[in-house]
């Protein structure tokens, strides 16, 4: 299943609509182990926003980091991640309100054409809902990323 | 209040969220913005959501969006 997504030309970064609210932008950051939701808590949870665990820590660059993990139905395109996991880290120095991890693609071929200003994902199967969850064990994060029915 | 076009408002507004109205779009794309009505630009991040979620038609966008951090760093609220 393709979907094509149109990228913000202005931008020299991927940064794309979400269906979260008119003018929701998320940032594509193939970087990224965990999506991440980086406006506020309250925006977070007027939009369904479930607190899952609190006080867990993840690294970065900037070193040690507390965050919190939510629930939130993310949609791309056709794509729909019902009760995603993801950090919640309000910075409003990052040009949009989610950030998507190199995770929520995986098993799936996703290209950024610069030029044409899209991304286009194939999920290389008839699957149009993904779950992705954070798990904390030992005190380490990591992601579980499966297709649902 | 003036239609500026999207370089226009980046330069007069540069590293803050603004709230746009009357938003022209770049070949009708729906994302790139050729020009618009600056509403607000005083306000933060969440502070613009908040009012979107309440009903207010604005769209909010970051401007310089090229130029802030480096590649995925989450990192503001260092611990260790």
């Amino acid at each position: 299943m393709k979907t094509v997504l149109k990228l913000d030309e202005a931008s020299q970064r991927p940064l794309i609509h979400t269906n979260q609210f008119p003018g929701c932008m998320a940032l594509l950051d193939t970087g990224a182990t965990f999506p991440m939701w980086t406006d506020s808590e309250e925006a977070l949870k007027a939009l369904g926003g479930k607190l899952v665990k609190d006080n867990v820590f993840f690294s970065g660059f900037g070193g040690l980091v507390s965050a919190k993990i939510y629930e939130l139905t993310v949609q791309l395109g056709d794509l729909i991640y019902p009760h995603m996991h993801l950090l919640f880290s309000q910075d409003d120095a990052i040009p949009g309100h989610l950030l998507l991890s190199a995770t929520m693609f995986c098993n799936m071929y996703y290209a950024i054409d610069d030029k044409a200003h899209t991304l286009e994902i194939d999920t290389r199967s008839h699957q149009l809902t993904y779950h992705l969850k954070i798990e904390d064990k030992n005190g380490r994060l990591h992601v579980l990323c499966a297709t649902g029915e | 209040m003036e239609r500026l076009t999207w370089d226009e408002i980046a330069k007069r507004f540069p590293m803050q969220w603004v709230g746009l109205t009357d938003v022209v779009y770049k070949n009708n794309d729906g994302i790139t913005i050729e020009s618009a009505i600056v509403k607000y630009s005083d306000k933060s991040k969440s502070d613009l959501t908040m009012m979107v979620l309440n009903g207010e038609g604005i769209v909010p966008r970051y401007t310089t969006p090229n130029d802030t951090w480096q590649m995925g760093t989450i990192g503001r609220s260092i611990v260790k």
